[in-house]
This record gives structure tokens, C-alpha cells and sequence, in this order.
């Protein structure tokens, strides 16, 4: 080959390498995107079945249908929930300072406090009286903003932790793409090197 | 129950006592917490001072609490041997509803030490004979009926 045709060739690898390099790049960050997006749906999703689910037991509480026993319960283990959806929103930079597990802690300690709670311990359920009915619903409310607030955090936030994921990628081609320029460069050196060499040799031999 | 002697802690459970604790009072329902302190805390924590051992009570693995419970239980212990005592020897801890563990310490243990400044005397269950417990009294631990209910008196 002559050196025509190996720049050619050089110039054939640097082609194929660059766009091997754009396809991987594009559907790398598409890849975190669509994970990033199914992420956030997943934990709004969660969030808003705990939603209805707040709703529907402070539904039956209010109105007098739930026993001691099972508000006791359903506390404990809705808090739990809760609490594991926060932290990992959280640990995700998805939601900062939430504070849904505070005030669910509130609801329950107030709950679980009142009178009614106590002299109906055994009772099949729980009739509360309307000052503590009243005092249920602003703490219910606060919470609601809460949740809100939380859901609306999950979809906003930008510079959480998946963004930060794709910046990261980003520097990595970035640090990867010069090293990759500098192999082709010394290749090319080389093989422009030998080609020389190789013109020399034959010229040398005609002499 | 048992006994880390490396750090000088004596370990229980509320789970040991009861899966489902209860309200207040004995007469408001089963496993009260007038009923876990009387049964059980005052003399764990008695017996963990005298060993010069710290007590850890562990709050998992139950159904869960109403706070009046532990406020009870917990509070009466703040009576009976002074924030100060019980500050320094108990530990109390909850991977599952670690919000316990801040609203003892944070609240239920001043009200507390409060209520024994003033000398509120905590309320018995009527009917309901308590055996003698321990109070921390003039420098010393000392175990008798401190409060009787109604019919006792």
C-alpha cells in the first residue's frame, strides 16, 4: 500500500471509531435518561399510593370505623413504608429535607396519645370526639402539603443525583476521547512511519 | 434478656413481654404500660443500676406502640429514679420507629421529671394491687409501695 492509501485507511478507522463513540454516547445517556425518568415515576407512584392510602384509614378513623388495634398497627406499618421511600428518594438526591416521616410521626403520636384511644382499647372501634376529629384534620393537612410537596420536588429537581450520573458519563468520554485521539495519532504516526521507511528501502534498492 | 458483659449492658426487649402492647392504664387493656413498668422495667433497671450496667431496651419487633405506652412506662421510670439516673443509664433503641426513641428523650422524659418535681404522683389502676418497686429516695434505692390505688388505701 502506498501512503495514499493508508491515510486512507487511517482515515476509514477514525470514521468507524467516531461513530462507534457517538452511538455508544447517545444511547448511554438516552439509557440513564429513561432510567432517570422511570426512577422518578416510580417514587411519585409510591408516594401517591400512600396518599390514598392515608386518605382511605383517616376516612374510616375519622368516621369511626377502625379499632385501637388496627390504627396502632396500621401506623407502625405504613411508617415503615414511608420512611423507606423517603430515605431512598432522599439517598437519590431526588427529595432534600422531606419531611412527610416527621409529620406522619406527629399524626401518630397525637393519635395514638388521645383518650379515646385508650378508654376504647378494646372496643371493636374508636369514636373520637369532634375537638380531636378537628385537630386530626389540620395534622392530616400538613402532612397532605408534605406529600405534595415531596412529589413536586421529584419531578423538578435537576441537579439530583441521575443528572450528576449523566454529567459523570459525560467527563468519562470526554477523558476517554482524548486518550482515543492520542492512540489514533501515534498509530498513524506509525504507520506514516513505516510507509517512509518501507519508500525508503524500495528507493534504496533501485539505487 | 441478656448480659454484654464487655460493656456492661444489660439488653431486654419489649418483645419478650408482649408482640402487641397496649394502652395506658390495666384497666384500659392488656399489656399496658403500667403493667410493662410494674412488671418489668422498674426491676430491670433496678438490677442493671446495681450491677453497675447500663440497661438497653430494645422497641422492635412488636406490632406497634400508642405513645401513651411508652410514655407511661417510660415516664414512671423518670418518677420513681430522676431523669439524671435514668438519662445515664438506659439506652433505648428502635431500628423500625426510631421516632419513639427521640420523642422519649426529647419529651416524654422532661414532662416527666417535671411531674416528680412537683410531686404529681403518677396515676394506679384502681383495683390493682402493684408489689413493692423501687424508687431512688434520700440517696438510696428503695422498694415498697410507693402509691396505693384506691382499695389499697
Amino acid at each position: 500500500m502506498n501512503t495514499d492509501e493508508w491515510a486512507n485507511v487511517i482515515a476509514l478507522i477514525e470514521i468507524v471509531v467516531t461513530a462507534g463513540l457517538g452511538i455508544w454516547l447517545a444511547t448511554a445517556v438516552q439509557r440513564r435518561m429513561d432510567q432517570g425518568q422511570a426512577i422518578r415515576q416510580y417514587f411519585t407512584d409510591e408516594i401517591k399510593d400512600i396518599n390514598v392510602a392515608y386518605r382511605e384509614f383517616l376516612l374510616s378513623v375519622m368516621s369511626g370505623k377502625s379499632s385501637a388495634k388496627y390504627i396502632k398497627d396500621w401506623f407502625k406499618h405504613n411508617g415503615i413504608r414511608l420512611k423507606d421511600i423517603e430515605n431512598r428518594a432522599n439517598d437519590l438526591g431526588l427529595i432534600t429535607d422531606a419531611k412527610m416521616v416527621a409529620r406522619h410521626c406527629k399524626l401518630q403520636q397525637y393519635i395514638t396519645s388521645t383518650d379515646e384511644m385508650q378508654q376504647m382499647y378494646n372496643d371493636d372501634a374508636v369514636k373520637f370526639q369532634p375537638k380531636v376529629k378537628y385537630k386530626i384534620n389540620q395534622l392530616q393537612a400538613t402532612l397532605q402539603q408534605h406529600i405534595t410537596k415531596a412529589i413536586v420536588e421529584i419531578n423538578t429537581t435537576k441537579d439530583d443525583k441521575l443528572t450528576i450520573k449523566i454529567k459523570d458519563l459525560w467527563k468519562y468520554f470526554i477523558a476517554n476521547i482524548w486518550g482515543i485521539l492520542a492512540v489514533l495519532l501515534l498509530i498513524g504516526l506509525i504507520v506514516i512511519a513505516s510507509v517512509t521507511m518501507s519508500n525508503l528501502i524500495q528507493l534504496v534498492a533501485k539505487l | 434478656m441478656y448480659y454484654s458483659m464487655e460493656n456492661q449492658i444489660v439488653k431486654i426487649r419489649i418483645l419478650d413481654y408482649t408482640e402487641d402492647p397496649g394502652p395506658r392504664y390495666i384497666r384500659q387493656g392488656a399489656d399496658s404500660g403500667e403493667d410493662y413498668y410494674h412488671k418489668v422495667l422498674n426491676r430491670e433497671f433496678h438490677d442493671a443500676l446495681a450491677q453497675s450496667s447500663k440497661l438497653c431496651v430494645d422497641l422492635d419487633g412488636t406490632s406497634g406502640y400508642m405513645s401513651s405506652f411508652l410514655d407511661e412506662a417510660f415516664g414512671n421510670l423518670v418518677y420513681d429514679f430522676t431523669l439524671d439516673i435514668v438519662k445515664k443509664n438506659i439506652q433505648i433503641v428502635s431500628e423500625e420507629e426510631p421516632e419513639w426513641v427521640d420523642m422519649l428523650t426529647n419529651e416524654t422524659y422532661n414532662e416527666w421529671e417535671q411531674r416528680r418535681r412537683e410531686r404529681r404522683e403518677p396515676v394506679m389502676t384502681k383495683d390493682q394491687d402493684h408489689e413493692a418497686w423501687y424508687r431512688y429516695e434520700g440517696g438510696e434505692y428503695v422498694s415498697k409501695v410507693w402509691v396505693k390505688s384506691k382499695n389499697q388505701q
